[in-house]
């Protein structure tokens, strides 16, 4: 088991070191001038005032120099101070990281709850009401954009029930209770899509064990119906299910910027929007070294638990 | 020698109008419907944008500006109508000769840590200003001071390089010269997290892309002011979220963008959501004058003749704009009123007279351009496309190339693009935007604009400090750039449209989007 882990974890170096290349090139592939934006459009951009910003950001050292600068700071928690503000980034992301993890988290746990009962019921009753009444109605969610729904939801919850305060700020420090609240709805918006994709594999992956032979012996066995679905069915169906979870949850977070965007929620997909937009490019470089570390690590526990799911991987991993 | 005083800046610096002027700006209905000011309540505010930073001297960005403007104060501030100035900490001033200006601060005025403003504060405000260092967007403009005197604690002197009428237009606005507190801005460093000014809140809290929360200033220099116990920012981006917020009454002011959101919203009950009275936002078009096609002015005038100016504003802006020359209609009284843009040289729709000049100057068969523009704000696009069609007329074909905002900017100032377009924003004094794009000294220039009148015509209007004269010579200015075509304007905007809960009463919305009235609004 522990060969296995740390085999997986030694894999992502590589992967990590390749994130950072990337999102330190990124930026610096997109035309424009960060200058152009930090002094505004009355400053000519060969001037003196722009030459003394672009010493003092060393935008005028090579891109590898400025890459070794950076990784150094990176490796050590120091991703430099934002290009815009002028303060450091790393408090930034740890003030706005909480935000988008509760959010995310949340909304799997949605997603989960509502897709694995309900991919279990339609194979169940395959072709029959319920299961083509549930698929249609996944289908619908799965279509929806989650901006699209995020905004009716706002714009209906705001005329007819007005009391139900959903564009309060969330403040998950000082009152957790009242920022779990408030991510409710949002949570339930960005796990729609979720909820219908995990549905959709459990759907499958049980109407394939539901003719495997062990089933029929379970039964025979005198295992009641219930059991016989969860304890035999479901858990020999979840492997394919749990990589959907993962790859979902990589999708929460990426779909986590427009919740967040719709909602006004101070998450890390807000940070880097905004960062973009600025052009505050040690901001953008570490949330999106962030953001795709997070991605990586839920690979990680994905691939760690078919391990505890599915003991023949021990012999092949 | 007073600098041109209104009636309203007597009364305000003989201090017998102070009174008057705190409740003069609060509407001014019959003396028995008068609403009576309340004290309390919290007002949130449904923003926009997260600011960037909230150090008033550090940057340009609006969203800085609009929370700034809560916190700090100016030596003086702009009036109701945001055309003149009136006395803010400075309660009189004078003009020895016209390269002086000397300042008499208020009393007993504290900054929120609790110290005394002085003469040293202001002068280090403007020291720190054009300190390389602060990277002020502003320095060009406040290089102009040569020296600052401070000869008793009250009293501040400012000696100017050369005479620079726009100098009080500047000291009005919090966004170019926010007094601070040399001991606050020596503690903290800088003041990118909040400072202490001399403004009616107190910043409380800071939560980036969540909450601004602010509290009243027990210590507000003016009396009984503000009403509000706090104001509380919350960062919505999303614009149909605001528009839900408002309706819901989670926020009870808010600003829009887009004109099809501002008119969805003039019909809900008990929202005020009133037109804009003025525009602000200049669209303007520039052309690389540098090479062929648009050094030849023939070429220029025929692309402004081929222009349907009210059709733009009709189309683009569902009428919510003004037609426009090289200055906003804002800027009354030195810009050409709306009503008579169309009497300028070539701006009336012609396209027989263009067509006609195109091919005396040899473009009989047209030409193709490249015409860039930045989807980032609303209006610019939808312009790009509809002249396009417009000037089709004529022969010459646009492709428009969409760029990235920054990008804009940058191609703007080399002039890579023959043809590029951007909404300026407002600037506090005519001569902000317009010396900076067509004055031949300008190090920004981008349609490289080199004619001697123009820059004699706008040293002039700088020097002068009578508005009679500096209005002839503004109008005189924007006769010489439609009659030559620099550029084109084909419309001026909104900056925002503005829209609140009727229980907020008291707030008036100004075309420069500065949302100073809130000192005196209150809450039903």
């Amino acid at each position: 088991m522990l060969r296995y882990a740390a085999g997986r974890i030694v894999l992502t170096v590589p992967v990590l070191f390749g994130v950072s290349l990337m999102s330190f090139a990124i930026i610096h592939l997109i035309p424009g001038d960060i200058v152009s934006v930090l002094a505004g459009p009355t400053v000519a951009l060969d001037s003196e005032a722009a030459q003394n910003i672009r010493r003092s950001l060393h935008l005028d050292q090579p891109l590898p120099v400025q890459y070794g600068i950076w990784l150094m700071g990176a490796l050590r928690g120091d991703f430099g101070n934002s290009l815009v503000m002028g303060l450091p980034v790393a408090p930034q992301i740890a003030s706005h990281l909480p935000v988008t993890l509760v959010l995310t988290a949340m909304s799997l746990l949605f997603a989960i709850a509502v897709g694995l009962p309900a991919g279990v019921a339609t194979a169940k009753t395959r072709g029959r009401w319920p299961d083509l009444f549930i698929r249609a109605v996944a289908l619908l969610g799965l279509s929806t954009p989650p901006f699209f729904v995020g905004v009716a939801a706002v714009l209906l919850l705001s005329l007819y029930w007005p009391s139900f305060k959903i564009l309060s700020a969330v403040d998950l420090h000082h009152d957790p209770l009242g920022g779990i609240r408030t991510l409710l709805l949002p949570a339930f918006v960005l796990s729609l899509a979720s909820a219908t994709t995990i549905m959709r594999y459990t759907r499958a992956a049980m109407l394939e064990v539901l003719t495997e032979p062990f089933m029929a012996t379970a039964r025979a066995k005198g295992a009641g119906r219930l059991r016989v679905l969860i304890r035999h069915g479901l858990r020999n169906a979840l492997l394919p299910v749990v990589t959907a979870v993962g790859v979902t949850a990589a999708h929460l977070v990426a779909g986590a910027v427009v919740v967040e965007q719709v909602f006004g929620l101070p998450g890390i997909g807000q940070l880097m929007l905004n960062a973009i937009y600025h052009r505050d490019y040690t901001q953008v470089q570490a949330t999106v070294l962030v953001v795709t570390t997070l991605v990586v690590l839920i690979n990680i526990v994905v691939d760690l638990s078919y391990y505890v799911l599915d003991p023949r991987i021990q012999q092949h991993g | 020698m007073r600098a041109y005083i209104t009636r309203r800046q007597f009364l305000g610096s003989t201090g017998a109008g102070f009174v008057a002027l705190g409740y003069g700006a609060a509407p001014a209905g019959a003396a028995d419907e008068a609403p009576v000011p309340k004290r309390g309540g919290v007002l949130t505010i449904g923003q926009d944008e997260n600011p960037i930073g909230l150090d008033p001297h550090k940057t340009a960005a609006f969203s800085t500006g609009n929370i700034a403007e809560h916190i700090y104060t100016c030596l003086l501030r702009w009036d109701e109508t945001s055309s003149h100035i009136e006395p803010d900490l400075a309660t009189a001033w004078e003009k020895p000769d016209p390269q002086t200006f000397v300042f008499h601060l208020r009393d007993g005025v504290k900054f929120h840590n609790g110290n005394v403003l002085t003469s040293e504060d202001v002068k280090f405000t403007f020291e720190r200003l054009v300190d390389p260092a602060t990277r002020s967007p502003w320095v060009s403009i406040f290089s102009v001071i040569k020296a600052i005197e401070t000869p008793d604690p009250k009293t501040v002197v400012f000696r100017l390089a050369s005479p620079f009428s726009p100098f009080p237009n500047y000291l009005a606005t919090i966004k170019y010269s926010a007094i601070v507190n040399r001991e606050d801005v020596r503690q903290r460093g800088d003041l990118v997290k909040g400072g202490a000014g001399t403004g009616p809140f107190m910043l409380e809290d800071f939560r980036p892309n969540s909450l601004i929360r602010m509290k009243r200033n027990p210590d507000y220099y003016e009396l009984g002011l503000p009403y509000l116990d706090g104001l509380d920012f919350r960062i919505i981006p999303d614009e149909a979220s605001r528009m839900a917020a408002l309706r819901a009454g989670s926020v009870q002011l808010t600003w829009l963008g887009r004109p099809d959101s501002a008119t969805q919203m003039r019909d809900v009950p008990d929202i005020v959501a009133p037109d804009p009275k003025s525009y602000s936002r200049l669209m303007l078009l520039e052309f690389d004058q540098r090479k062929p096609p648009f050094n030849d002015v023939r070429v220029r005038r025929a692309f402004s003749l081929a222009l349907n100016r009210e059709l733009i504003t009709k189309v683009v802006w569902r009428g919510f704009a003004g037609l426009t020359a090289s200055l906003p209609p804002m800027q009354a009284p030195f810009a050409v009123p709306s009503g008579e843009v169309l009497g300028l040289p070539y701006m009336k729709e012609d396209v027989v007279a263009a067509k006609a000049l195109m091919a005396e100057a040899g473009y009989a068969s047209g030409f193709e351009a490249v015409f860039a523009v930045s989807p980032a704000n609303y209006g610019d696009v939808q312009i790009a496309q509809i002249m396009q069609q417009m000037v089709g007329r004529i022969g010459i074909r646009i492709k428009i190339l969409q760029k990235e905002w920054s990008q804009l900017v940058a191609d703007f100032q080399s002039t890579e693009s023959p043809m590029s377009m951007a909404g300026l924003v407002w600037g506090p004094d005519p001569d902000t935007n317009i010396s900076i794009r067509l004055d031949s000294n300008s190090t920004v220039n981008p349609g490289k604009t080199a004619d001697p009148v123009l820059d004699e015509l706008l040293a002039k209007a700088r020097q002068s400090y009578d508005e009679a004269e500096r209005t002839k010579l503004y109008r005189a200015v924007q006769q010489r750039v439609a009659d030559m075509a620099y550029i084109i304007t084909p419309c001026a905007a909104a900056l925002r449209w503005e829209m609140w809960s009727n229980k907020l009463q008291g707030y008036r919305a100004v075309p420069s989007a500065q949302r100073v009235y809130l000192r005196q609004s209150w809450l039903q």
